[in-house]
């Protein structure tokens, strides 16, 4: 996604920096191998800011005029070592990221560690993703988000990463580059008003009225709260984020009855591949809220009915990997 | 953050949100650069400055958007005339620079981001470095220098400005800690980097000249201004010899007389009998010349040989002279032998031109010298009897004489028998010509103070001096000194003790001002090395800091490019030496860390994911037979760290102790 359309030497280069980035895998830690610099814009402008000033030295003989040049050339001099060292030995900690569903945002947590106190002033960027982290000599660690849109379903990486810094002058810039091999879920988007499964999904005796009665997207509203991080998934309205709402949960707790299996022929009216995989997510969601027994089948497979936070995610995942061009 | 404290607070008062941001020391840098120089700009330039200014900083403070459109078209247009009207044109160095003053504002005002701020920093430094075109002191030089330390803060605000939060305090100090390091390297580049000989472009035509100084003709008065300045002329350190107890610094000579004023000739015939005076030299002399408006050097009478910076030429009258004038101050060496009249073999011609006097001007100075002229054929004779008439008419010598309309010989000779060293030195030339004797008049400076601090020699402007050279047909051209005629001490000693009428003398001229005076010296010997070592380091002085360090100018072109690279490369080793991690002060994290080497050089590198526990198992497995060391490294370690059972001290002795042994343990190291 870097080299979108790019000359040879692109691609070369990027060969090059990854071959140098792969030779710490999990903790990243910056060293001399994998740090690059170069002078920015601004550090161009400065450079001819000095010469134009050498030149007026030069020309009216001015000998303090030497001087302040030469010991602005001296900073300048001394701003490439200091600013390679904001970054060298940094370790960088890319984390998993909780799983969402497609049209919700990632949040890639990112965990940089300072190896010697210092004033570190750092920017990430990552496709589609920026953040800043400031590392001080009393905050020696710290945790950022970088928040990519999650917009097609599977298991993705962050991609290139890349940390900067400009500090102290903003004359040069020094860049790690790395390629974090943590991934992510991306689920299936749930259809947002999807019709209720065929009455012939459900499998067991208690079907009827239960599982009919109270049909997805027709949950009461009436006391909804925010959902917090680390609480069940089954209880959040799935039908509210499908709409890109937050996640919010509902404090009624359907009551644990019945079984379904929700079949990919079943989904065959939803349209292309994508929009059958919502629709069987959006039943999935469904039948997790209410707590049924709910199994899947798929061109290549069948999970077995089974109820909980495991199996609801086994399934979605199986979901997300969904082969696209499959029939 | 904490002497200067009530300071520091009214300032962040008065900065209101501006305190903390990249504006802040920006706008102080400007102050400097444009405060340090605030008096030179005209009126309407300074308010003009003075009104962006305040409008800048009234919008900055209360967060009002930058401007854009017709407006700052309109004042960018009125900026320019205002300059045009200001000065009377469009292209100067002056008017550059008060231009640049205005437009900074403007540019500021209409900033948007980073970019523009960094290009309005770029702006503050050429204001900044165009404060030296005003002077080189030491007040210019803390003002600039300062200024450029707060424009570099300023770049390293901007740099975070995108971050949320800035604690300011720290950035600054890693700020102030790379610019302190720079400071060597600074001074490396100084004395190490050749300098281009200047001009490149030329100078404007209004480019900075001397205030004060001799002019190039003589006319009454025109000296006697001058006695009432102390400001410095020059400043001679003797390297070889003894400078004579009459010091004359001779300048421009004056040929041509015209009835009222004498003047150099612009047109004079070689004179190649100076080449005969050249010869070992009994003194030699470096002389500090402050800017004058006018080509000439003041050089020790009989100076045949001169070097410095400049590109000069000897004159036929013997005087020393640049091909530009002297607008910067000037460092030269001389080499001089004194009690030698100057020699030259005037033609007849040039002798009826140097006896030239234009009829009807001074009657009776004309006819006292002819009487003379037929008393003493012989020429010696004549010249001692013009002597002797001038000290029979015993001048009164002093600042204020009276005015004088026209025919001033004779109104000197004859009428008021006061005057200044001018008016003595045109009498005499006039009546010597008279009396039938080629003569001329000199300008310069006689005498001069020596500086007890330093042993440096200082003439001030109050010393310039006129007398006037005769030409005696076997030797040449000789010195003769009217004003000595009038005041025989003059020559030895200093204007202030000779005057007696005390007439609007400097005040530390007078004799009983001596502590001032002392005090004095001591200021001027430090501004000497100030202006020698600092100010007035250039290429001549460069290339003899290279000859002492026993490299041949011819090739120190090529030692002085590789001594920079050196300088820079050595500038970036030790800033990278500098920054590296700080050796943890935790001895326990000391002796861990030899341990990881220790390991790490025979291959067995911990991984950083690595625990202590799960290393030193790894490591016993690979070297059973240090197990044992190993272990009573590790107990003592973990105790401290995790037990707390032992303290950090007593762990590290017993981890130094372990240490030892398993080096005797442990094979050779891998490479080995």
């Amino acid at each position: 996604m870097i080299s979108r359309g790019a000359a040879p030497w692109r691609e070369g280069l990027e060969r090059w920096q990854r071959r140098r980035a792969a030779a710490s895998a999990g903790t990243f830690t910056v060293t001399h191998r994998t740090l690059y610099i170069l002078p920015t814009a601004a550090g161009a402008g400065f450079a001819l800011t000095l010469f134009v000033l050498w030149l007026l030295a030069i020309n009216y003989s001015l000998s303090l005029g030497h001087a302040l040049v030469f010991w602005l050339a001296a900073v300048a001099v001394m701003a490439i070592p200091a600013t390679a060292a904001n970054l060298r030995g940094v370790a960088i900690d890319v984390g998993e990221p909780e799983a969402v569903f497609a049209g919700e945002r990632l949040r890639w947590p990112v965990m940089l560690r300072a190896g010697a106190p210092r004033f570190r002033p750092l920017e990430l960027t990552a496709p589609g993703a920026q953040a800043v982290a400031l590392l001080t000599p009393s905050l020696g660690s710290v945790r950022v988000f970088l928040e990519q849109n999650a917009e097609r379903r599977g298991l993705v990486r962050l991609g290139r990463l890349r940390v900067a810094t400009r500090h102290p002058f903003g004359w040069f810039r020094a860049w790690t580059l790395l390629w974090p091999t943590t991934s992510a879920w991306i689920y299936p988007r749930p259809e947002p008003q999807a019709p209720p499964w065929p009455a012939a999904a459900s499998l067991a005796e208690e079907t009827g009225a239960l599982s009919q009665g109270i049909r997805p997207g027709e949950e009461d509203f009436a006391d909804l709260r925010p959902w917090r991080a680390g609480e069940p998934l089954r209880r959040v309205l799935w039908k509210i984020v499908a709409r890109g709402g937050p996640r919010m949960l509902s404090r009624r707790e359907g009551p644990a009855a019945g079984t379904v299996l929700l079949r990919w022929n079943d989904t065959l009216g939803a349209g292309d591949v994508e929009a059958r995989l919502s629709r069987l997510c959006a039943w999935v969601l469904a039948a997790h809220h209410q707590h049924l027994a709910f199994g899947v089948e798929l061109p290549d497979g069948v999970l077995p009915p089974d109820r909980g936070e495991a199996h609801l995610h086994a399934v979605l995942r199986r979901l997300a990997l969904f082969p696209p061009e499959a029939a | 953050m904490n002497a200067p404290a009530p300071l520091l607070r009214g300032l962040k008062r008065l900065a209101g949100p501006l305190a903390g941001t990249a504006a802040a020391p920006l706008a102080l840098a400007l102050a400097l650069a444009l405060g340090s120089q605030f008096n030179e700009f005209p009126l309407g330039i300074q308010a003009g400055i003075a009104v962006l200014a305040t409008v800048w900083f009234l919008r900055r403070r209360q967060g009002a958007g930058s401007l854009t459109g017709w407006r700052l078209w309109l004042m960018g247009l009125a900026c320019a005339l205002g300059v045009r009207w200001q000065y009377g044109y469009w292209f100067g160095q002056e008017s550059g620079v008060a231009l640049v003053a205005l437009l900074v504002w403007l540019k500021w005002l209409e900033a948007r981001g980073e970019r523009d701020e960094r290009l309005v920093a770029a702006l503050t430094l050429f204001l900044l470095t165009a404060v030296f075109l005003r002077g080189q002191t030491p007040l210019h030089a803390l003002a600039a220098f300062a200024g450029a330390g707060l424009v570099l803060l300023a770049c390293a605000r901007l740099t975070l400005s995108s971050f949320p939060t800035q604690p300011s305090g720290r950035l600054d100090r890693d700020v102030g800690r790379t610019m302190a390091w720079a400071i060597p390297f600074a001074l490396l580049l100084f004395v190490l980097v050749p300098r281009v000989p200047g001009p490149l472009w030329g100078l404007p035509a209004d480019a900075r000249a001397g205030k004060t100084g001799l002019s190039e003709t003589l006319e009454a008065g025109s000296i006697a201004q001058l006695a009432r300045s102390d400001e410095i002329a020059f400043v001679v350190e003797v390297l070889e010899g003894e400078l004579p107890a009459a010091r004359y610094w001779r300048g421009p000579v004056l040929e041509v007389y015209d009835g009222r004023s004498w003047k150099p000739s612009p047109w004079r015939v070689p004179n190649p009998a100076l080449e005969a005076t050249q010869g070992p030299a009994q003194v030699r002399y470096r002389s500090l010349q402050e800017p004058s408006d006018l080509p000439w050097l003041f050089t020790l009478e009989r100076t045949h040989a001169l070097s410095g910076a400049v590109d000069v030429e000897r004159t036929a009258t013997g005087s020393w002279r640049a091909r530009q004038p002297l607008l910067q101050r000037t460092l030269f060496t001389g080499e001089a032998r004194f009690g030698e009249a100057l020699p030259e073999n005037l033609t007849p011609a040039a002798i009826r031109a140097l006896t030239f006097l234009p009829p009807q001007v001074n009657p009776r100075t004309r006819e006292a010298g002819e009487a003379l002229a037929r008393e003493h054929p012989q020429a010696e004779a004549r010249l001692e009897a013009l002597a002797a008439f001038f000290r029979a008419r015993q001048l009164r010598y002093t600042l204020t004489p009276p005015a004088v309309a026209r025919d001033s010989a004779d109104a000197v000779l004859f009428d008021t028998r006061a005057g200044f060293c001018e008016h003595f030195a045109d009498a005499f030339a006039v009546m010597a010509r008279a009396a039938g004797l080629p003569a001329r008049v000199v300008l310069g400076y006689l005498g001069g103070e020596r500086n007890p601090a330093n042993g440096t020699w200082i003439i001030r402007q109050a010393d310039a001096h006129s007398w006037v050279e005769v030409w005696l047909a076997p030797h040449g051209w000789v010195r003769v000194d009217p004003t000595a005629f009038a005041q025989p001490e003059r020559a030895e000693r200093s204007l202030g003790e000779v005057l007696l009428e005390r007439e609007g003398l400097p005040l530390l001229l007078r004799p009983e001002w001596r502590w001032a005076w002392r005090l004095r010296a001591q200021l001027e010997a430090w501004e000497y090395a100030w202006n020698v070592w600092a100010a007035g380091f250039d290429a001549e002085r460069q290339h003899r800091l290279w000859r002492s360090l026993g490299w041949r100018p011819d090739r120190a072109l090529g030692w002085a490019l590789a001594a920079t690279g050196i300088a820079l490369a050595l500038a970036a080793l030790l800033a990278w030496w500098l920054q590296r991690p700080a050796a943890s002060r935790d001895p326990l994290e000391r002796q861990w860390r030899r341990f990881c080497r220790l390991m790490a050089r025979r291959g067995l590198a911990r991984d950083p994911a690595e625990g202590p526990l799960d290393y030193g198992e790894r490591l016993m497995r690979h070297f059973p037979q240090a197990s044992g060391e190993i272990e009573a490294l590790l107990r003592p370690y973990l105790q401290a760290r995790y037990g707390g059972t032992l303290t950090a001290d007593e762990a590290a002795a017993a981890m130094r102790r372990a240490l030892r042994n398993l080096r005797r343990r442990l094979p050779q190291e891998k490479s080995a």
